[in-house]
């Protein structure tokens, strides 16, 4: 006898419901009457169930009192779904012992379960009317983001909806288990703090065994371009990290067009790309294509420098620039503001596209309004990264410790490293994908598209010699 | 030179969603958040609305306008009885209805496509042509706006998901015609094979006439959806296994409503007794239902972009004798073998009808 030990969310309900009234019903005599207490009990399942689990025992204690019904009886108390509604809820919590442990958790997240599809009777004499497929693991889930957001959960009659608006949730479900990927890629000076910053983001470290070079081998380093890939899975989402750094930018004494291999790599991936997508073969492609760009602006010069300037105007129609205002602890509020100001005049006054945050629809309410526009004018980010653990407060917190006070990196008063990482991975991280796929790839499809045409143009303009017959055959090719 | 797409600047950017309202609490430290990337997608999904589109197939007066009206509660479709002395249609003539549905917030663009004239002639053969036409000229539409230079953000799909095919309740097994349809557009399209008008079957005679056809499918190797080669994992499998069973499902359709102990039921009312459509003991149309709609609607799509039109896109590609060789290729001028290759053109009628929100916004 199967025991889901976890919940059943409404729609997996209903469908077990379902099977269980057809075989109930075809056991029994008289189909009508039966028919009709059963399609109540399917309408009772579709009120609210609230909290995490699925049938409660006070709802079906509700039901029984309602009717008289012996079979029903019966029947629910065969159904499964009752048995785990008198354990004690399974309330998901996900333990985090300590700081830097990711939330383990098993494969298979709430909404997956809520999203349960209906189990298929093996055949209409079947006794056993409802087996649910045993689930992947059978610890407690964390709530899922789309909770609140169940379709179907209200108290209105099931029967009036066609039923699709558990569309997102199939897309959801889908994308749980392809999992994510994102490219990332930092770009700046040497010591500014590029690693620690990605390594405070992403709770990950990427950067365990360096060797900082020393001044001479410095000299002669040409710009390289170096990936690191790392998975992480949190809550049952995967995500397939890659950092692409570029060590040695700026660092030469002279620094004319070190942006370059940095631009031709971004070109590669994207050519790369475009071949693979005009191939035959398009079940796994390798999407390798840089999502985003944290710029690192020095805090020790007054706003851009010229380098600075170069490297984003080759850049911003390749790939979406985000200003970062590094070491923002040497500096003071006020200065930061100022060079903040300072640095936004500057990219307004040369004309560089950085990534410009969507708007919000006109009917959203003023909060959220006033919410959006603070991100706007938070670029750049002042930010701190840390490799380190101390104690501050009384809790233990990523920061750097000084003599004269401790600095929390996620701190929000002390610097916007809570409002990047926000905007980087929980609100913005899908539209910096869309705006690389559909702006700056369809971009570089379309040049390269026309320039392969002009070159095949002027290579048969070449070869024929203006030969008429030669034209008119190459025409009709 | 074309002008470069613009990088989306504050005022152009009517088509990107907003930023996500809030973003989930940090419930600790050691936590970054990836599970908020779920809400974006969906967020993203929801403005741009949903797409998908179904055809009908099957002989006259088995009840496919009835059922595609009970699949979407909506009169999409006037069930035409024709009159005496009006001949039957010589050519099959496929006729689609696009309707935008709302409900709950999410945007479906249904579009469902008729065949009247599918297998009513005396002579039948070669009846699926303009079907299996209709369906590459969609992969083609498709496949020509994905190799245009500027192409657009989104791409309109009318590519056929799931091809809905009646099956009459003869009771005893799949006819020629079924067989030889079948066969074919099964490579080409997802097809979801039913029983129509089960309600002149008993409960014994649907299960023996559902051996029997599971037994002829797998005698012509037949693959209807859900295919067992694209099960994705354990669950999948295990799911659709389940599911394979019970296909074909025997469907009754109904548009009227009916009064059964004081509630409204869609049903059919006979001196017997009312057939309850939604009933599970009547008929499988729930099943039905559940299956296109509540839990695969989103895998049709999938399989049918990921399979189908891929396996159309190769042999399109290898027809047109230009092997990705770089980037040089994509000049695919819309070739002339390419009429070659679909069937005298069928007529066909496309009636757009008026966009109808369910539910105003």
């Amino acid at each position: 006898m199967p025991a889901s030990s976890s919940s059943l969310e409404a729609p997996s309900l209903v469908f077990a419901l379902c099977i269980a009234r057809h075989s109930l019903f075809t056991a029994k005599g008289d189909p009508w009457l039966a028919c009709g207490a059963g399609c109540w009990l399917w309408a009772v399942s579709r009120r609210k169930l609230p909290g995490s689990c699925g049938i409660r025992s006070f709802q079906i204690k509700r039901f029984l009192e309602d009717t008289d019904d012996a079979e029903l009886n019966k029947f629910v108390k065969d159904f499964p779904g009752s048995e785990s509604c008198h354990q004690p809820e399974a309330k998901t919590r996900v333990s985090r012992s300590h700081l830097e442990s990711r939330p383990q958790t098993p494969d298979l997240c709430q909404d997956d379960l809520e999203f349960r599809p209906p189990s298929w009777p093996q055949s209409c004499d079947s006794q056993q009317f409802f087996t649910a497929p045993a689930p992947l693991s059978p610890s407690a889930r964390p709530r899922s983001p789309w909770g609140k957001l169940d379709p179907y959960d209200s108290s209105e009659d099931d029967k009036e909806y066609v039923g699709f608006a558990t569309l997102p949730n199939q897309v959801h479900r889908k994308s749980v288990k392809k999992g994510f990927d994102f490219t990332l890629m930092v770009a700046g000076e040497s010591g500014l703090g590029k690693s620690t910053l990605v390594n405070s983001l992403f709770l990950t470290d990427l950067y365990r065994d360096r060797k900082l070079l020393s001044a001479e081998e410095r000299i002669m380093q040409t710009v390289e371009i170096t990936k690191h890939a790392v998975d992480i899975e949190e809550k049952g989402v995967r995500l397939r990290l890659t950092i692409v750094d570029t060590p040695g930018f700026g660092d030469a004494v002279n620094n004319t067009e070190c942006w370059k291999p940095v631009a031709e790599y971004i070109d590669q991936q994207f050519e790369q790309y475009f071949r693979d997508e005009s191939g035959l073969n398009r079940k796994n492609i390798q999407d390798n294509r840089v999502h985003c760009c944290l710029y690192f602006i020095s805090p020790f010069g007054h706003g851009l420098r010229p380098l600075d300037v170069e490297f984003m105007k080759a850049l911003h129609h390749r790939v979406n620039i985000v200003p970062i205002l590094a070491k923002a602890d040497t500096l003071t509020p006020p200065e930061v503001e100022r060079k903040k100001c300072k640095i936004r005049e500057e990219i307004e006054h040369f004309g560089i596209k950085v990534y410009q945050f969507p708007d919000c629809d006109s009917d959203e309410d003023e909060d959220f309004k006033l919410q959006d526009q603070a991100l706007k004018e938070s670029i750049p980010f002042a930010v701190i990264g840390s490799n380190t653990v101390v104690e501050a407060r009384g809790r233990r917190v990523r920061g750097r410790l000084y003599p004269w006070g401790i600095v929390e990196v996620e701190n929000p008063g002390h610097c916007d490293f809570v409002k990047l990482r926000t905007m980087l991975v929980r609100t913005h991280m899908q539209d910096l994908k869309d705006v690389t796929r559909e702006t700056h790839y369809e971009n570089y499809r379309a040049q390269c598209i026309q320039s392969m045409t002009r070159l095949v143009v002027k290579e048969r303009n070449r070869n024929c010699g203006g030969c008429r017959r030669c034209c008119t055959k190459s025409k009709d090719r | 030179m074309d002008p470069l797409r613009r990088s989306p600047s504050p005022c152009s950017s009517s088509s990107r969603p907003p930023s996500p309202r809030t973003p989930p609490p940090c419930e600790a430290q050691g936590y970054v958040g990836i599970e908020a990337v779920l809400d974006q997608v969906k967020i993203k999904a929801m403005k741009m609305g949903f797409e998908f589109n179904i055809m009908v197939v099957g002989q006259s007066g088995l009840g496919k306008s009835t059922m595609v009206n009970t699949l979407f509660r909506s009169k999409m479709w006037r069930s035409s009885l024709p009159s005496l002395g009006v001949p039957t249609l010589q050519t099959l003539q496929l006729q689609s209805m696009t309707h935008v549905i709302e409900e709950k917030g999410v945007r479906l663009k249904l579009t469902v496509t008729d065949t009247p004239g599918f297998g009513d002639q005396i002579n039948n053969d070669k009846c699926w042509d303009p079907i299996l036409g209709y369906i590459k000229e969609q992969y083609e539409r498709y496949l020509q706006e994905e190799i245009l230079i500027t192409r657009q953000r989104h791409i309109p799909d009318t590519r056929v998901h799931c091809c809905i095919y009646f099956v009459p309740p003869t009771g005893h097994c799949l006819r020629p015609l079924d067989i030889e349809f079948l066969q074919r557009l099964c490579r080409m399209v997802n097809v979801v094979p039913v029983i129509a008008r089960a309600d002149s079957l008993t409960i014994e005679e649907r299960e023996a006439f559902r051996l029997r056809i599971q037994k002829d499918l797998r005698t012509h190797c037949i693959e209807v959806y859900p295919q067992k080669c694209f099960d994705e994992d354990i669950n999948d499998r295990l799911l659709n296994s389940k599911i394979r069973e019970r296909i074909p499902f025997a469907v009754v359709g109904a548009d009227r409503e009916h009064l059964v102990n004081g509630r409204c039921v869609l049903g059919r009312k006979t001196k017997w007794g009312v057939i309850e459509v939604e009933n599970m003991a009547h008929c499988e149309f729930p099943l039905l239902r559940d299956l296109l709609i509540r839990s695969h609607l989103q895998d049709l799509k999938d399989i049918t972009h990921n399979v189908h039109y891929e396996n159309y896109r190769v042999c399109r590609l290898n027809e047109s004798h230009v092997l990705p060789r770089g980037p040089g290729w994509v000049n695919l001028t819309p070739a002339p073998s390419s009429s070659s290759s679909t069937p005298k053109p069928s007529k066909v009628r496309l009636r757009t009808h008026r966009s109808q929100d369910r539910k105003q916004k």
